[in-house]
């Protein structure tokens, strides 16, 4: 299936690499052009002649080119003339039966041999005797903050966040330690820091009585302690927990977390047109390498999506998906923000660990809350939004009541698409 | 702040605490003091999650109903593409087409238009961004239309240095009066860059009612804002101190034979105001030049008794000085005629630079068309590429042809490797590319790449080419989806 040019350009590391492909896209610059169903290929001029091959699809690449940042001006150009339909059909040459072959091996996954059940075991014994010294470091961490006072973290308590943050890595809590540096961003910020700092430091403090009660918790929420600690599950765990959904997805969010460590994260949130399901999808990319197999900003995905263990499941993996399309309805919403704000109380109950919660609220109008940019519903009330309304929130609703989707993180609720006019718009 | 955070601010190894009895709090584990205040203050946040309250709010007045339909959605994909990569050239020729056609912009598209817009002025951006465009200006302080709007007075007294300039450059726009009975009082106690920022706003040339600042501007105690208030005042007709000019300048050019002789004063006398500044080499010339602009142009005409392009074709190409001071005077009198005669001399002359492109602005794009054919043939593409991008667009059919003739020419040359195109003339070809009417378009155009592709391994000329293609292709998709109407100058 062919990319639409639209669909290239996004795959674009960086908007100088649409450029560069444009300057790498004239069918004189390339010679021994091809394409299956599988593969189209070529050979492009630039400082020398570089051997290019990509899935049609764009899921895959390879060039020769020395580029940093993939995919590179020449892949995207093939990809654009393939979407054109200049690229010619032809039998797949022996360069490019290799590539695909070893494509479709790593597909596959690796070879299974027998499982050293053993070995395993001790593993897993070994990485829970470390996260335990790690959060009985964290919890001597956490008291001497509040027998010290947070009054005397305004001076040099990132430093000492960092550092926390750093042993917690090393305890293979990676959870924990994005909690930590999370908070550590709150230290001097704004009148009420110490209260909103004091909160947060409790959470994590339930947190850590929850970690000491694993053995005691429901199997789905003590799934939710393990990943917010930092456990991640592999994809065969996620499938054998045989929480499986196929549907129509649509999505009502996406957004680029810059992360940290150099590695950003995707997040995408999907509604069930006919399970009502709700479903968070990550991708993770280092540096500016693309998102690989992201999905799109907005439309409807056919797909199945296996959910991970938990009490208020959301998580999930794409196992297939079909060919994307427009979408056609509002995924609709809360009628009122009251009606919202206690399911999300009732949600919070299930898993009181979960930072953001997707949100679709119904007819809501763009406006004010003592000043501050609100979104009010019908019944006139209204909730926060950070810094500012989005501009294409205000400029697709002009005032009027529309449907908006957002993460709900407790206190303030970032908007991340709207439905007006038959049209949806994500907003960045 | 309660008691709880009082306590953490402090520390509880400083402020006594005693922890809670409330039933919420029970079932938590007894433990260290810091701790049970932790986690008190854990369930405490989760309660305050699940127990958010609301406050009533004030929703956003409603836009106005829209007049225009909007634009196909084909239209407005390829619009979002030109606003992603901020190509304001194709940008500026949809939006005339969709203000030309009725047609409006889709609301998800107006901010990256108004964020645009505020970067370089797109015309037909508030009619081809309807009423939503307006009101969203409304909501958003900087994405107002430009023009006339209401000055914020606090801005003139307690504004950055930059938003008084702002605001007093929009003041001295509206109304003129009001600006100088700001300024007179409050400009001797700013510095003397200021002073002199100030006066310049008047450049425009100045208006009548400028004349006692400026006069009280002679006496200033800088030198260089004394220079600005005699430059503004020789250039404000009917000034004590222009008709003081005028009768010196008046005797500077002497119409003899046929031909103009210049007589350079012999001194510059201080009823003039401060002479023009500049170096000593040529001073007397550039004196002889601020007078010479203060003369109503009438009065060489009257002396000559011919029409200004004969008088201007008298004048020795040697003295140029002459030239520009004529401009000087026709560009603040906005005489047409004079104008007129200027360019075809400054064409014939090979001129370019700053003064050439004042020229050119101040004279109607229909003049400029009628001599850009004869200039297409003959003169420098650093000559042509201001004259071009100034022309209506579409181009009228002559230059078109004229234009294609001269690019086949340098095409030839190219091919032939007798020549690297110039910038200037690859920078043309884009022009070209956003003007030409559509009908050259389809069968003119499309060799154009291939005919200077042998220069392609230069990297400018490789993107002029792409940047070509692209152009090309947008305005071809454009006559595609929303072709000019009947009714219009057909391109």
């Amino acid at each position: 299936m062919a990319l639409p040019p639209a669909q290239v350009v996004s795959l674009a590391p960086n908007e100088g690499a649409v450029r560069r492909a444009g300057q790498s896209r004239p069918l004189h610059l390339w010679r021994d052009l091809g394409r299956t169903e599988q593969a189209a290929w070529g050979f492009c001029s630039g400082s020398r002649e570089y051997t290019v091959k990509v899935d049609p699809a764009g899921t895959g690449w390879s060039c020769s080119c020395p580029s940093r940042l993939q995919p590179c001006r020449h892949v995207l150009a093939l990809l654009w003339l393939h979407a054109e339909g200049a690229v010619p059909t032809a039998p797949a040459p022996g360069w490019v039966q290799t590539w695909l072959d070893r494509r479709a091996r790593t597909a596959a996954g690796p070879r299974k041999g027998p499982v050293d059940a053993d070995a395993q075991a001790k593993r897993a014994s070994q990485r829970m005797a470390r996260v335990q010294a790690g959060v009985e470091g964290l919890e001597i961490f956490l008291q001497d903050r509040v027998r010290d006072g947070l009054g005397n973290l305004a001076d040099g308590g990132y430093a000492l966040f960092e550092d926390q943050a750093k042993r917690l890595v090393d305890a293979q809590a990676p959870g924990l330690a994005r909690r930590v540096r999370h908070l550590a961003g709150v230290i001097g910020r704004g009148e009420d820091w110490p209260a909103r700092l004091l909160a947060g430091l409790g959470r994590l403090g339930l947190l850590v009585e929850a970690f000491h009660s694993l053995p005691s918790l429901p199997p789905p929420l003590a799934a939710d302690v393990r990943r917010a600690v930092g456990w991640s599950l592999r994809r065969e765990a996620v499938l054998a927990h045989r929480d499986r959904v196929i549907d129509e997805w649509q999505v009502v969010g996406q957004w680029e977390d810059p992360g940290e460590e150099l590695v950003r994260t995707l997040r995408t949130w999907l509604l069930g047109r006919s399970s009502g399901r709700i479903a968070l999808v990550l991708n993770h990319a280092p540096g500016e390498r693309p998102f690989a197999d992201a999905l799109p900003a907005k439309g409807v995905v056919p797909g199945e999506l296996a959910f991970w263990p938990s009490a208020l499941a959301r998580r999930a993996l794409v196992l297939a998906r079909g060919p994307g399309g427009p979408a056609t309805a509002s995924p609709g919403g809360h009628p009122t923000l009251a009606a919202y704000l206690a399911e999300a109380a009732r949600r919070l109950g299930a898993n009181p660990f979960q930072r953001e919660d997707l949100a679709c609220l119904a007819g809501v109008r763009p406006g004010q809350l003592d000043g501050r940019p609100a979104l009010i519903d019908r019944a006139g009330q209204a909730l926060l939004v950070p810094i500012a309304l989005p501009a294409a929130l205000l400029a697709v609703s002009g005032g009027a009541a529309i449907d908006v989707t957002g993460e709900w993180d407790g206190h303030r609720f970032r908007p991340m698409g709207a439905w007006a006019d038959d049209t949806w718009t994500p907003l960045p | 702040m309660n008691d709880r955070v009082a306590t953490a601010v402090l520390g509880t190894g400083s402020r006594p605490w005693t922890p809670s009895t409330a039933p919420v709090h029970a079932w938590l584990p007894a433990g260290p003091l810091p701790w049970r205040l932790l986690l008190e203050a854990g369930v405490d946040e989760l309660r305050a999650r699940a127990g958010r309250a609301l406050g009533p709010g004030q929703a956003l007045p409603t836009a106005p109903p829209e007049h225009r339909a909007q634009c196909s959605p084909e239209l407005a994909a390829v619009l979002q593409e030109l606003l992603r990569h901020r190509d304001r050239d194709l940008v500026a020729l949809v939006l005339d087409r969709l203000a030309a056609r009725g047609r409006r912009v889709p609301p998800a598209l107006l901010p990256a238009l108004l964020r645009d817009a505020r970067i370089r002025a797109l015309p037909n951006t508030w009619i081809a961004g309807g009423e939503r465009a307006a009101w969203l200006a409304d909501q958003r302080r900087g994405w107002a239309p430009p023009g006339p709007l209401a000055v914020h007075g606090d801005l003139l007294e307690e504004g950055t240095p930059r938003e008084r300039l702002e605001t007093l450059r929009q003041l001295v726009a509206t109304d003129p009066a009001a600006a100088v009975a700001w300024l007179e009082p409050a400009i001797g106690t700013e510095p003397a860059a200021t002073r002199r920022a100030w006066l310049a706003l008047f450049d425009d040339p100045p208006p009548a009612v400028a004349e006692p600042l400026l006069v009280q501007a002679l006496t200033d105690r800088s030198r260089k804002v004394r220079e600005r208030a005699s430059a503004l005042l020789r250039s404000l007709p009917g000034s004590e101190l222009a008709q003081a000019c005028a009768g010196a300048g008046v005797h500077c050019l002497a119409w003899q034979g046929g031909r103009w002789d210049v007589v350079l004063p012999a001194s510059w006398d201080p009823d003039w105001g401060e002479p023009p500044p500049g170096p000593d080499e040529g001073a007397r010339t550039r004196q002889a030049g601020a007078l010479i602009a203060t003369v109503p142009l009438g009065a060489w005409t009257a002396a000559t008794g011919r029409t200004p392009v004969e008088t201007v074709a008298a004048l020795d190409p040697s003295d140029a000085f002459v030239a520009v001071a004529w401009r000087h005077a026709a560009l603040v009198a906005r005489d047409t005629a004079w104008l007129t005669a200027l360019m075809d001399r400054a064409l014939g002359t090979g001129e370019t630079g700053s003064a050439y492109g004042a020229l050119i602005d101040a004279l109607p794009s229909e003049l400029l068309a009628l001599r850009a054919p004869r200039a297409l043939r003959v003169r420098d593409w650093a000559q042509l590429l201001p004259l071009l991008k100034a022309l209506d667009r579409p181009w009228p059919l002559p230059v078109a042809r004229a234009w294609v003739a001269r690019f086949y020419e340098l095409a030839q040359q190219v091919q032939h490797g007798q020549l690297d195109p110039p910038a200037d003339a690859l920078q043309s070809v884009r022009a070209a590319a956003l003007a030409l009417p559509a009908p050259l378009l389809v069968l003119d155009t499309r060799t154009w790449v291939d005919r200077l592709a042998p220069s392609r391994g230069q990297a400018l000329v490789a993107q002029a080419l792409d940047d070509l293609a692209h152009v090309l292709a947008v305005r071809r998709r454009l006559e595609e989806l929303l072709p000019a109407a009947s009714g219009e100058p057909r391109e």
